[in-house]
Order: structure tokens, then C-alpha cells, then sequence
């Protein structure tokens, strides 16, 4: 199979009928990644973005990318891994993060659960609810203490595809709303998180990470076995073989829901003015006749 | 045709890396496949000897 640009293609987009190169499928990659960042103002001049690093596929080709970013937008890059303390995984998986970072000359640093209630140590059932918890508290109180104004994390479109599956089997309305590239900022305490790569899928991100020489951890977090994300990505994963584009096709029903509900709770607000509905803080009416008074 | 898949003596009845995924029942949307160190399309067509590797897609966590 060949790419459009005549060279011998590695990666087919099976649900678009494309085929690319390393060099085309690079590109790509990180234009999706490039439109991502300014159609959703993920990051502005002068941000300082903290990566959340786990030496995993997505943040390494996360950093890699963002790092490319900073030749035409200037903005301060910093990593920050969390170690959860999952004996004979994560202590090896944040050497390669580490290493990368060094590679990349971004400076690293490293927060841990509190001794005593590292994973190991949690004999309970639901290992990933109780690590996602102090994940993210974890990750942005040390985000917020090295100054982030932005806490990117390496969530691909099947993450998102999952994430937005798994809230409405559990029928919850309010995690489905934090979702998208840039989720709804919930409080000054708290760092507004982006997802640069929420527009690539996941095999794309590998297939990147492998032709462009992109250090990653391979193996899998050994308490991920048994969760519910487990078994919606099979479920995906057999729609998407069955029918392409089923992932992308879900992230596209998020964003269109997102968009309406945008526009309807845009139309529900009312004119300061007259205190007739108005998509703005003055309605059209009042606009024209507060124009024509002055005039 | 005898190819080496994983590092393992594996025979193959078809003739290509869609036909190698299929005997294998593995989807395709959990792997990617290179083929003497190289990443190939599905159509890749394979010969006697070749070093197959299935790359998972999903890790990390």
C-alpha cells in the first residue's frame, strides 16, 4: 500500500480509506495535535504548561510534540509524574520518563502517594477509582505549586471515546460534562486541564512513537486488568474492526451535544436590559434601541 | 509459508499480514505489525522467514 506521496505506506486510517509514510503520518499526527491546541485555545503566550508524565505512549509523544510547539509559540514546558507506588511497574516505567525528559531538556519532577496508602497497599477491590482519585489530586496540587496555568494530560480520542461510553452507561450526567479538550474550569484552586492529543487515536500515537524513535513504557499497569474502562474499549475495539470510524464517530456526538447545549443554554439567558431571553448580555432589541437613543 | 511470529516458528495459510491477523483472531484495532523490524499495512504481503511482531496498542495506565 502506498502513501498519496508515493513512498511505502506504514499506517492505513482505515475509516477514512487513507494510507501514510512515516514522514506524511508525523505530520498528520502532529497537525491534529497543532489544530487541537488553537481551535480549543488549549495554550497562550506565556502559559506554563505542566505535563502530566507516566513514561507511557501518551505522554512521551505528548512532550515530544508540545516541545516541537514551543518553536512557534512561546510557552514553558515542565513534567510531572506521579508515583503510585505499584511495585515492579511504575518505578520503571518513570525511568524511561525520566530519561525522555532529559532528552528533551524539560525538567522533571516527581510527586508520590503518601506512605502507607501507596496502591500496593490498598488491599480493597477498585484500584482504579481510588488511584484515579489521588492521581488527579495529586497532579494538580503539584501542577498548581510549580506555577502551571495549564495541566495537559496525554488522553487520546479512545480514552475520549471510552470516557464518554462509560459516563452514560453509569448514567452520569455531571463526569460527562467535564469531558472535551478542554474540560470546564471547576474553581481557582484548580488547574485547567488540556488534552492536546484528544483528536488522535491511540494506534496513531504508537505508530508515531515508533517511527519517530519516541522512548515509551510498554506494559500495562497490572491492577488494569479488571475495571469498567477494560471492558469498554473491547466493546469499542470490536465496533471499530466491525465499523470504522465508530470511535471518532462518538467523540463527533460529544462535541455536537456539546455544541447545542452551548447554544440552548446561550438562548436561555436573559437580556440585562428588558430581561427578555437573549443569546447575549443585551438583546438585540435593546441593542438597536440604546443605538438609536444615543444617535 | 513458515514465518517467525513473536520470535516463534508460526505457519501461515494465507499470504498476507490481514490473513496472519485474521488466523490469529486478533483485532486489528489492537495491534500494529512490523515485519522485520519495520511497520507494514494490512496488506502487506509476507514471505518465508519474516520476523512478524504484533506491537499492542493499549499500554501504559
Amino acid at each position: 500500500m502506498l502513501c498519496s506521496c508515493g513512498s511505502e505506506a506504514v499506517y492505513e486510517r482505515i475509516h477514512e480509506g487513507n494510507a501514510y509514510c512515516a514522514s506524511c503520518l508525523s505530520h498528520q499526527v502532529e497537525q491534529t495535535c497543532y489544530r487541537t491546541v488553537v481551535h480549543e485555545h488549549l495554550i497562550e503566550k506565556g502559559d506554563c504548561v505542566i505535563v502530566g508524565v507516566s513514561g507511557g505512549k501518551d505522554s512521551a509523544v505528548l512532550l515530544a510534540l508540545l516541545k516541537k510547539l514551543q518553536d512557534a509559540l512561546p510557552f514553558s514546558l515542565k513534567a510531572l509524574a506521579v508515583n503510585e507506588g505499584i511495585a515492579g511497574y511504575r518505578n520503571e516505567s518513570l525511568s524511561v520518563a525520566r530519561h525522555w525528559c532529559a532528552t528533551l531538556g524539560i525538567e522533571y519532577e516527581t510527586v508520590s502517594f503518601p506512605a502507607g496508602h501507596e496502591l500496593d497497599a490498598f488491599a480493597r477491590r477498585k484500584h482504579c477509582t481510588y488511584c484515579g482519585v489521588l492521581r488527579r489530586s495529586l497532579l494538580n496540587k503539584g501542577a498548581r505549586e510549580l506555577g502551571a496555568t495549564k495541566l495537559a494530560l496525554g488522553h487520546n480520542a479512545d480514552d475520549e471515546s471510552q470516557s464518554i461510553l462509560m459516563n452514560v452507561l453509569n448514567g452520569d450526567v455531571t463526569r460527562f460534562e467535564r469531558l472535551g479538550a478542554r474540560p470546564p474550569s471547576r474553581g481557582d484552586r484548580f488547574v485547567p486541564r488540556i488534552k492536546p492529543l484528544r483528536n488522535i487515536m491511540e494506534k496513531e500515537i504508537v505508530a508515531y512513537a515508533l517511527v519517530n524513535k519516541v522512548p515509551f513504557y510498554r506494559s500495562e499497569c497490572p491492577y488494569s486488568h479488571d475495571n469498567v474502562r477494560r471492558d469498554v474499549l473491547e466493546v469499542i475495539n470490536a465496533l471499530e474492526q466491525k465499523r470504522p470510524g465508530t470511535k471518532m464517530k462518538i467523540l463527533g456526538f460529544y462535541d455536537g451535544l456539546r455544541q447545542q447545549r452551548d447554544v440552548r443554554s446561550n438562548s436561555l439567558s436573559h437580556c440585562l436590559s428588558c430581561g427578555e431571553p437573549s443569546s447575549g448580555p443585551l438583546c438585540r432589541a435593546c441593542v438597536f434601541l440604546s443605538t438609536q437613543a444615543s444617535q | 509459508m513458515r514465518i517467525f511470529l513473536d520470535n516463534r516458528p508460526h505457519t501461515l495459510r494465507g499470504a498476507t499480514v490481514a490473513d496472519l491477523l485474521r488466523e490469529c483472531d486478533v483485532n486489528r484495532e489492537t495491534v500494529l505489525v512490523e515485519v522485520n523490524g519495520s511497520l507494514v499495512t494490512s496488506d502487506r504481503q509476507l514471505r518465508d522467514d519474516d520476523r512478524v511482531s504484533f506491537i499492542p496498542v493499549f499500554s501504559g495506565g
